[in-house]
């Protein structure tokens, strides 16, 4: 330890510098001191310091001198003389001291230089003879030179770095470069209820990349780690404001929900996550699996993600943070419309038995043919004899998508309090008209310490969004472009389309008065005690409520009959929770680590709502805001809520050996009030364990700095059952009118009590390595997991002799396997220049294992469920059907009667897969599957001086078989109707005709094949995505003080900037086909400024 | 200066008191009664079990027979008009809103008209009468004998009625006498006379 504080003087010394005057002179008088204390002496006398170790034989000796006007080295000689002690200066005035055989024993000279990981030399680094206090020090060129036997083993260390032992082996020359501390293993992360440090982790946890977090791109949290950690599955999303979907590891539930569990700064998030503002965010956890997500018991089978706000800015002091940031944004890849001139040539080609020349083959057009009778309403046929065509995309779409964000935060930390404020708006223009998103956010984070084992504190936000506007952006693809939107005298017409009761979107667009917002108030205090006079032992308690109210009003002029109709609808949740946490934390003998959690806490929810309509309205000006004077007998009131409650205990012990061995054990018991009697609560345990290996002494490999392997088992719950489906329902109102024309109240049972309703249950195990390879420079992670869900939620058919036809139960068994890699590297580092990579690989299968359980077949096995798509032993991604040959039925066979009855001319043909002859339903059969087979990323960070550069590639992978998606035009096509000819199509589609017999998609106006004939046509989604691309410039600490900054930082960011696919639809992620309702991803190119005062 | 020391010593204690108080108190509120916290509170529905004792719960409860009789059978969405099924008293089935089809067309695996229709509109009715019935007898229903009678009289109406339409149409039908309270998959064909003795001669 002195040592220690010995290096930190000479750093001190170090930056010094200047040299003392080898001509000083001192006087030593002194009686019966030891010889440190005539070091201190002439360290109190001069600018000399001395760097000795306290173990060497002879500085307690106790000298008596008295001599004066001696230089440095006469003074020194004389002090030790009859000493095993020598000296040796080096710069700075630096003088050190050790045992006098280093330098006078014969013996195998090593001589070398010890450097830091970028080849910048390590001055006063420690080179020592393992077993003994024998050792030299590198001089400021990092030069060490030590004489020892051949056969000894060397050990090279420096405070905040890596020790590394190194045998000599007879070598005479060793040049050694250290690597840093792994800081990151004694980071404390948080897992629920508590921290961790992350060489303590037992499950597997992995931290979101810190960089990804504060370079917050996206209006959501979670955008910014889309494809950056492996097992959490982030949506792509194609609507202003839309929250991207999640999803951890595999699919484990058929019914229940599959998002996994929010927490946000210990507290279980109930609202949208798109309410949180990226900027305020610190850091994110992602709970994967069994054994570590245990701790939230019931609610935790699918993950946990945890999410902690900014606390104060990361400095001391007083910090001032503005960002600002615009996007210009345009469909990454849309479906084009087709033409004026294409529709028309298409719809003439609809019946080419009526527009073409029988003579011709059908291959020449009747000269006579008038397309207009194709069209459906005389304005149509007006329109187009004037050919006066209306572009519908430009009265629905958006002709400039974009996005603006600011944000300012202020952030304190002083001694006893921190707090940290910020308030942030983010407006974005999507696709559609309408299709916008605004929002307000406002946060204040206090944490005060009172006394010096008492703290409390509060993290409170609140978020105001918009989502108002009624958007139409189909209308662009269900208009035809022959539909007019004006009469003559101007006015907007009606129902351009003549079909059914279809507004022309000028009214229903840009005349409705459409209120969609959202309120989210949060506020969670806590207090925390250090309990005094026993060491380790705290307890914290928290209460956290939150309000969100949503409204949905609206006023529709053009409803009714332009009479109008309006409603107004509010929603208003109120969630509180109260958590109680007791910890004990305490190191035994330096080696014995404990950590012992204890806690309760219960929640209750509350959800509540009102809605009320009218219509036929005489004068609209008031609109949703008057109701009341809506035609009297068409006001309308409903209303309507739930409550539910819960509570928990759980306890977590850690135990750790030395940072060698360590096991953790948890029990969660969870009661809910959804949870039939008999099954009031649920309790799930869980078992983890570690080994470090690299700890272990006989673990010395050179080029391995950190191998730690997991093994954990545990079972977690997922609640998804409804509130209140164990309890049976009735349902009443004025149904019936009795002979004096009174109503009459009538109810009857609705839904059957399911009493033994309770959680699905996830039990799995997870084999994981950590590991830290060659200095560092490459640190990662692998996981395999094995997860069986039991009790599925399921609606089981039963027969409607009960009245009921389904019933819900838990049964069934699905297995989900995977494999996830994870791994950073550090490739280049030097002063000016740094390049770091970061991969991801996740991979996840799932099967049926058992769902009802019968076998009216009698084969032995449990019967598929066909009509459900779920067929046991196989992936509920699998999709059963036909296999379609891809070749398409002929005129030729149409007119020799070789096309069986499901089929026509111009479809698909399909397989007989079974060989009798005929397309039975017999012949289908599991063509592949819509998961996903494989994920990968890959991160490549750059860094020259100022400018720093991120790509981000993101993929997913089906194979062959995996990763499907529909791709046919049975969205557009009317099977048998015509309302093709009332559509616009997509440009550009192969579609077939007697001239293109090879296409790639059946023909427009395919017959009305029964549904479960109808052929279906499947394409890889698979696809690489240049998803993120980033250059930022920070301005040079000189320049900033020049002008008074802290940090000022300008920004590019593409994202979505190119997708490699063979998809055709829309988006290969959302998967979206050639469809009218899909809509494009975004691909942005946004400019941003970060300024810190 | 010990007196000092022995003072600090003294309020920390009082403190670790303090604390100790403060944390027996919250655990204290947090570990009261766990199962009336739990308890299942419905608010926007009424839950069976408190639906079907007075005078009032029995009287909706038939009112709603005549609801679904005429809901199922007679409203635009009912597509089939059932009575002329069962007034014919043969196996002859005709679609009596005067449309041309053949029902023959749909008694195959892909449609459920049929059942739609008939079989389970019937044991909708037979369900809600059983409900009645077995109900009405139950301990802490507050009605009179004479409107217990009653109220079984018409409910056992609807039932009748309901296995006499499935008894002319199918034959033998399973007969189920008791409300369904627990999914079954083990329902079996009862002969037509024991219809006729068990559930229009009760």
């Amino acid at each position: 330890m002195k040592l220690l504080l010995c290096f930190i003087l000479f750093s001190v010394l170090n930056v010094s510098g200047s040299i003392f005057s080898q001509s000083t002179t001192f006087d030593l008088a002194v009686n019966g001191k030891t010889v440190k204390e005539v070091f201190k002496d002439i360290e109190s006398q001069s600018q000399y310091r001395f760097l000795y170790n306290d173990d060497f034989p002879g500085l307690n000796r106790l000298v008596t001198l008295s001599s004066y006007n001696l230089t440095i080295n006469e003074a020194l000689d004389e002090l030790f003389e009859g000493a095993n002690l020598t000296y040796r200066e080096l710069e700075n005035n630096l003088i050190v001291i050790t045992p006098a055989e280093l330098f006078l024993q014969d013996g195998h000279k090593v001589v070398g230089i010890i450097t830091d990981a970028g080849g910048d030399p390590l001055p006063g680094a420690n080179v020592i003879i393992e077993g003994t206090t024998i050792g030299a020090v590198t001089n400021v060129d990092g030069n060490y030179s030590i004489v020892t036997d051949p056969n000894n083993t060397l050990v090279f260390s420096f405070i905040g770095y890596e020790s590394q032992r190194i045998p000599i082996n007879g070598r005479s020359e060793i040049n050694i470069t250290l690597s840093p501390t792994i800081e990151q293993l004694d980071e404390v992360i948080a897992i629920g209820y508590g921290t961790q440090r992350r060489r303590d982790l037992t499950g597997s946890v992995i931290q979101a990349d810190q960089e990804m977090i504060q370079d917050h791109y996206g209006t959501s949290v979670v955008q910014s780690l889309h494809g950056t950690v492996p097992g959490l599955n982030i949506g792509q999303i194609n609507q202003a404001g839309q929250e991207p979907s999640l999803s951890i590891r595999g699919q484990t539930s058929l019914a229940g929900v599959g998002a996994p569990l929010i927490v946000v700064d210990d507290v279980i998030f109930r609202g949208n996550l798109i309410d949180l503002n990226p900027h305020d965010i610190e850091s994110i956890n992602v709970l994967k699996d069994a054994s570590s997500v245990a701790i939230y018991g019931s609610q935790a089978a699918n993950g946990v993600v945890m999410i902690t706000t900014m606390r104060s800015g990361r400095e001391e002091g007083i910090t001032l943070d503005y960002n600002s940031s615009y996007s210009f944004d345009s469909p990454a890849h849309s479906i084009g419309l087709e033409s004026p001139e294409e529709y028309l040539a298409r719809i003439r080609n609809y019946d080419v038995f009526d527009s073409r020349t029988a003579e011709s083959g059908y291959l020449e057009p009747k000269p006579d043919y008038d397309i207009s009778q194709l069209l459906r309403t005389t304005e149509q046929i007006e329109a187009y004899r004037n050919n006066n065509p209306t572009d519908w995309a430009n009265v629905v779409l958006n002709e400039r998508m974009y996005s603006h964000n600011h944000n300012l935060s202020f952030s304190n930390r002083s001694e006893n309090s921190r707090y940290y404020v910020s308030l942030g708006y983010t407006d974005v223009v999507g696709y559609a008209v309408n299709d916008e998103y605004s929002r307000w956010n406002a946060r204040f984070n206090l944490d005060n310490s009172i006394t010096d084992w008492f703290d409390i504190g509060v993290q409170s936000f609140m978020t105001t969004s918009d989502y108002s506007g009624e958007s139409a952006h189909s209308q662009a693809y269900i208009l035809p472009p022959f539909a007019p939107a004006f009469r003559e005298d101007g006015s907007y017409t009606t129902n351009p389309r003549g079909v059914g009761a279809d507004i022309n979107p000028y009214y229903t667009v840009y005349e409705t008065d459409d209120l969609n917002k959202r309120l989210n108030l949060f506020g969670n205090l806590y207090a925390n005690i250090s309990v005094p006079f026993i060491e380790g032992l705290s307890f914290r308690t928290n209460y956290s409520t939150n309000y969100r109210k949503s409204d949905r009003h609206y006023f529709r002029p053009w409803d009714s009959n332009f009479q109008g109709s309006g409603q107004k609808r509010e929603g208003l949740f109120n969630d509180w929770s109260q958590d109680n946490i007791l910890n004990y934390l305490n190191t035994f003998g330096r080696v014995h680590r404990v950590d012992l959690t204890l806690g309760y806490g219960r929640e209750k929810r509350e959800y509540s709502y009102s809605r009320a309509y009218s219509e036929i309205f005489s004068r609209h000006e008031l609109g949703y805001n008057r109701l009341q004077i809506g035609s009297a007998d068409m006001h309308a009131v409903e209303s309507g809520g739930w409550v539910e409650t819960s509570l928990y205990n759980f306890a977590r012990f850690f135990y750790g050996y030395d940072n060698k061995y360590l096991l953790t054990g948890t029990i969660r018991r969870d009661g809910f009030s959804g949870f039939s009697e008999e099954n009031k609560f649920g309790l799930f345990p869980s078992i983890a364990t570690a080994w470090t290996i690299t700890e272990e002494d006989f673990m010395n490999i050179n080029w391995l700095n950190f191998l730690k392997i997991r093994v954990s088992y545990g079972s977690s719950g997922n609640r998804t059952i409804g509130r209140y489906d164990i309890v049976a329902k009735l349902d009443g109102g004025y149904r019936i009118i009795d002979g004096d024309k009174r109503s009459l109240y009538a109810h009857g049972i609705t839904s059957m009590a399911s009493p033994n309703l309770k959680w699905e249950t996830t039990t799995g195990y997870n084999f994981g390595f950590d590991f830290v390879l060659l200095d560092n420079r490459i640190e990662g992670s692998i996981d395999y997991y094995n997860n069986n869900t039991t009790d599925l939620l399921y609606e089981v058919d039963i027969p409607g002799i009960s009245r009921f036809e389904v019933f819900p139960d838990n049964l069934g068994k699905i297995h989900n396997q995977g494999l996830e890699i994870n791994a950073n590297s550090i490739n280049v580092s030097t002063e000016d220049f740094q390049w770091t990579s970061s991969f991801t690989f996740s991979r996840n299968r799932n099967e049926l294992k058992e769902l009802l359980g019968f076998d009216t077949t009698g084969d032995g096995k449990e019967d598929d469920l066909v009509a459900e798509g779920l067929f046991i032993g196989e992936s509920i991604d699998a999709i059963y059907t036909y296999v379609n040959t891809g070749n398409l039925w002929q005129l030729d066979d149409y007119f020799e009667d070789r096309i069986p009855s499901y089929g026509d001319y111009g479809t698909y043909i399909l397989e007989d897969l079974n060989g009798d002859g005929e397309i039975t339903p017999d012949d289908r059969t599991i063509i592949g599957y819509s998961s996903p087979s494989y994920r990968f990323s890959v991160g490549n960070r750059f860094k020259y001086k100022n400018w720093s550069l991120y790509v981000f590639l993101n993929s997913v992978q089906g194979g062959s078989n995996y990763y499907l998606g529909l791709d046919d035009l049975s969205a557009m096509n009317d099977f048998g109707g015509t309302m093709e000819l009332n559509r616009t199509w997509a440009t550009n589609l192969d579609v077939w005709l007697p001239e293109n017999p090879n296409a790639t998609y059946q023909r427009q106006g395919v017959h009305n094949v029964p549904a479960q004939f109808r052929q279906t046509r499947h394409t890889s989604r698979s696809f690489i995505r240049l998803q993120d691309l980033r250059l930022s410039y920070n301005f040079d600490r000189e320049f900033l003080t020049r002008v008074n900054l802290n940090s000022l930082r300008v920004y590019f960011h593409g994202s979505n900037l190119f997708t490699w696919t063979d998809w055709p639809g829309w988006d290969p992620e959302t998967g979206d086909r050639i469809n009218m309702y899909g809509r494009p991803i975004t691909k942005s190119y946004s400019f941003g400024v970060d300024i810190k005062f | 200066m010990k007196l000092i020391i022995n003072k600090l010593l003294y309020a920390s204690t009082l403190k670790l008191r303090r604390v100790s108080f403060i944390i027996c108190l919250l655990m204290m509120i947090s570990s009261c009664d766990e199962e009336g916290f739990l308890e299942l509170k419905p608010v926007d529905f009424y839950s069976a079990d408190v639906s079907y004792i007075t005078y009032d719960h029995f009287e909706s409860a038939i009112h709603n027979l005549y609801y679904i009789f005429r809901e199922e059978f007679y409203s635009p969405h009912g597509a089939v008009q059932a009575p002329a099924l069962w007034v014919a008293f043969t196996d002859m089935l005709y679609y009596s809103q005067n449309i041309p089809d053949d029902w023959g067309n749909y008694i195959n695996p892909y449609q459920n008209f049929v059942y739609n229709s008939v079989w389970r509109p019937a044991y909708h009715l037979i369900y809600e009468a059983n409900v009645i019935i077995d109900r009405i007898d139950e301990e802490g229903v507050e009605i009179t004998d004479d409107q217990r009678t009653h109220f079984k009289a018409e409910a056992s109406l609807f039932r009748g009625l309901s296995y006499a339409m499935l008894a002319h149409l199918y034959g033998d039908v399973p007969i189920i006498l008791e409300e369904t309270t627990s999914p079954r998959r083990d329902f079996v064909r009862a002969p037509v006379l024991m219809y006729i003795n068990k559930v229009l001669l009760i």
